[in-house]
């Protein structure tokens, strides 16, 4: 007995029973139904986060604005190098770095050092602060675009759970070409079982605080621009 | 990623949605322009949803100037410099309010700025109005360095053939009157019998023409020979030990039947290994040794002729000879002049270790979508933010034009663009305007859209965003809310 993984072929067959076309290409073509199951795949991923990896970025000395890697869907955190004391880098924003020390921080005009934070910038940049002294890497954990399936034998990466999440979603992307309502069932269905792979990343949750709280043994907030920021910024309320 | 999807691949699903394949134009259904101009719409209104595409700018500021306009790829700013330093917004009420004689204010370092108007490029003006000129760079311009050039219509013989008595006729003539070259053993000497050799290149060049010779033995004459008829007439430079005006380089005009006519001469005597030419352009004649130009006269009493070459010794056969020969036309009644256009420089790397925000980005070309061709740090002027206006902006989307152009967002955010245009076709007054199906399809355009910035939100997720909880609801209908619903169908809640 083994455990049941899906290909672009079965997954397509089943979608193909979805809408009772399970021999033959009628209103559907074989292409047009792999666009859809690659379309379903990525909006699993995008939902789930559940594949993740890290990547390393090449930064170099006194430049501070870097492209993210292209096969970046959601970035979730960067981490320095060795050389760095592999310490964690903390995102901010432009204004929070202004913010510095009562608006008195001239951020932009910092000296090279060991980065400590960094500010996402559009959609695929970032920049270091301070810049880099050192021509090192650092690194980005994120989540990756599924690399699609091309051929029948292709599998995904995803965990049988969330397989079976693509076929639903490549279900109602197909029957909106035939009939919305069924189609709007078929969407609802997915969001209903995509419950069960939310559960699996549960534990990831910790990540992502909803709020500040004070700082404990392994506080490292003062090295956060944005929370020193705050903290600065309160003494002349 | 075959979910990054560009114009014509974005097209191709709402036509494969609207079952839409006629390829008729006279056909009632949706036309490429009209979906493109759906598409280029979702294109906008998806970007101003989610913010995304953001771009950095300077401003190059000049002393006493107070307007500056802005390019218009500028959606909203996000933030402004002077100098690297943050500049808070201001505008003309709060600085009537504050001081009442602003506008008479002397030029000094900007701390505010503010906007006069917001036209399709913005303006902006820092206040106080600047002292100083901005810093900006150009590059000196260069010209080409050759590496070689190649003039057509030369020939040559490098004597690297078993031995040849007398030369190839194919390429050689014999002169009457004179004995034949001989080819031994890579070398080319005078006739044996005779003591000297002569011969013309048999292949036409052009009356403009050079001969040139690589020495190898000078006891004897060698005779470097231009516009030579085979009966008597040519120029040639002469030198060996057996010239009888002695050392040097001698140029004569030979003129049938037996006339020769000293034209000038040279202290250098050519050693094994010189290459020494003669050049005939025009009425002027000029002799080369390595190059160098060694003495130059004008003569114009032969036109024409044929590169020859003419080799004699003294003491035996052996003792004069030339290891190659060279000759060729010269286009132009002058020396050809090539002209290298001038180029800027290309920047191999700039520090400034006072500024952290150095970096050269790819050009930004009139077509932004031809990425693969950019070319980095090859450029005629930039500059920094230093003196001058930084900014940062939320960016208007280009305009996709060709099926190649891709939107210039993430990916995740493409196949919401399909269900934008198909919202909009089905909702357009015609034969196939549906407002359920538009409803459904701009409902499936709201929930990717909502599945999009639930992702987004999720970005850095232990990015502090504001001091407030975080919040949980409909991301995508607060978005909605501040950039309005479409226009053709009422989409939104009751306003009843």
């Amino acid at each position: 007995m083994a455990i049941q993984n899906y290909t672009l072929g079965t997954l397509r067959a089943e979608i193909k029973t979805r809408l009772n076309e399970a021999s033959n290409d009628g209103l559907w073509t074989t292409s047009e139904l792999n666009t859809y199951v690659n379309h379903a795949q990525l909006r699993v991923v995008m939902d789930t986060r559940m594949l993740q990896a890290d990547e390393s970025v090449n930064v170099d000395i006194n430049v501070s604005f870097y492209h993210f890697p292209s096969d970046m869907l959601t970035p979730l955190w960067l981490y320095g190098p060795s050389l760095w004391g592999s310490l964690r880098l903390f995102p901010s924003f432009m204004l929070s770095l202004d913010k510095q020390y009562g608006g008195m921080y001239q951020w932009e005009k910092d000296s090279a050092n060991a980065s400590q934070g960094f500010v996402p910038f559009s959609y695929n940049k970032f920049l270091l602060w301070p810049p880099p002294s050192a021509k090192t890497t650092v690194n980005l954990h994120h989540v990756p675009y599924p690399t699609s399936l091309v051929n029948d034998s292709d599998v995904t990466a995803l965990p049988l759970i969330a397989q079976k999440l693509i076929i639903p979603f490549g279900a109602y992307l197909a029957m909106m070409k035939s009939d919305v309502q069924k189609a709007a069932g078929f969407l609802a269905e997915y969001k209903q079982r995509r419950i069960a792979a939310l559960e699996l990343t549960r534990h990831q949750d910790q990540s992502r605080p909803s709020s500040l709280v004070p700082g404990r043994s392994f506080d490292r907030s003062q090295a956060n621009p944005s929370i020193r920021a705050f903290r600065n910024s309160r003494r002349y309320y | 990623m075959s979910e990054s999807l560009n114009l014509g691949a974005i097209r191709s699903q709402v036509e494969t949605f609207l079952l839409n394949t006629s390829t008729d134009t006279a056909s009632l259904s949706w036309s490429v322009a009209e979906l493109n101009s759906y598409v280029n719409e979702g294109v906008l209104y998806t970007q101003l949803m989610t913010d995304w595409f953001e771009e950095f700018d300077n401003l190059v500021c000049t002393a006493s100037v107070s307007t500056y306009t802005a390019t218009p790829r500028v959606h909203q700013y996000s933030r402004l410099t002077w100098d690297a330093n943050f500049l808070p917004q201001t505008n003309e009420y709060e600085l009537d309010r504050d001081d009442p004689s602003w506008r008479s204010a002397a030029p000094n370092n900007p701390f505010r700025f503010y906007f006069p108007q917001y036209g399709q490029q913005p303006q902006v003006r820092p206040y106080p109005t600047p002292s100083q000129d901005g810093l900006s760079y150009i590059c000196n311009q260069e010209v080409g360095v050759v590496i070689a050039i190649t003039q057509l219509s030369g020939a040559q013989d490098n004597f690297l053939r078993p031995d040849e008595i007398p030369l190839n006729p194919a390429h050689w003539s014999s002169v009457s009157g004179f004995g034949p070259l001989n080819l031994i053993g890579n070398l080319c000497y005078g006739d044996p019998v005779s003591d000297y050799g002569f011969e013309t290149w048999a292949i036409p060049i052009a009356a403009n023409q050079f001969c040139e010779v690589v020495v190898a033995k000078t006891k004897g004459i060698i005779d470097v020979t231009c516009r030579s008829d085979n009966v008597g007439n040519c120029y040639f430079v002469e030198f060996g030990t057996g010239n009888p005006l002695g050392a040097g380089w001698h140029l004569y005009r030979f003129t049938a039947p037996i006339t020769s006519t000293l034209l000038t001469s040279g202290s250098y005597s050519p050693v094994a290994g010189d290459v020494v030419r003669l050049k005939c352009v025009g009425s002027t004649l000029s002799v080369y040794v390595n190059e160098v130009l060694q003495g130059s006269v004008t003569d114009t009493n032969i036109a024409a002729g044929q590169p020859a070459l003419g080799v004699g010794w003294e003491g035996k056969q052996s003792d004069c000879a030339v290891s190659a020969f060279y000759a060729g036309g010269i286009t132009g009644v002058n020396d050809t002049s090539i002209t290298f256009s001038q180029e800027f420089g290309v920047v191999i790397e700039d520090q400034d270790p006072n500024r952290s925000l150095i970096l050269f980005q790819g050009d930004l070309p009139t077509n932004p979508f031809l990425s693969a061709s950019r070319e980095y740090g090859e450029l005629a002027a930039y500059s920094t933010d230093e003196l001058n206006i930084g900014t940062a902006y939320i960016r208007l989307p280009d305009t996709l034009v060709l099926d190649t152009d891709t939107p210039q967002m993430p990916v995740q955010c493409h196949l919401g663009l399909v269900f934008y245009a198909l919202m909009k076709a089905f909702s357009r007054e015609g034969e196939f305007q549906d407002m359920g199906l538009a409803k459904a399809w701009f409902d499936a355009y709201a929930d990717w859209m909502e599945g999009v910035l639930e992702n987004k939100q999720r970005w850095f997720s232990t990015r502090v965003r504001s001091m407030e909880p975080f919040e949980s609801g409909s991301l995508f209908a607060k978005r909605l809310n501040a950039i309005g619903y479409p226009m053709q169908t009422d989409l939104s809640p009751s306003y009843s």
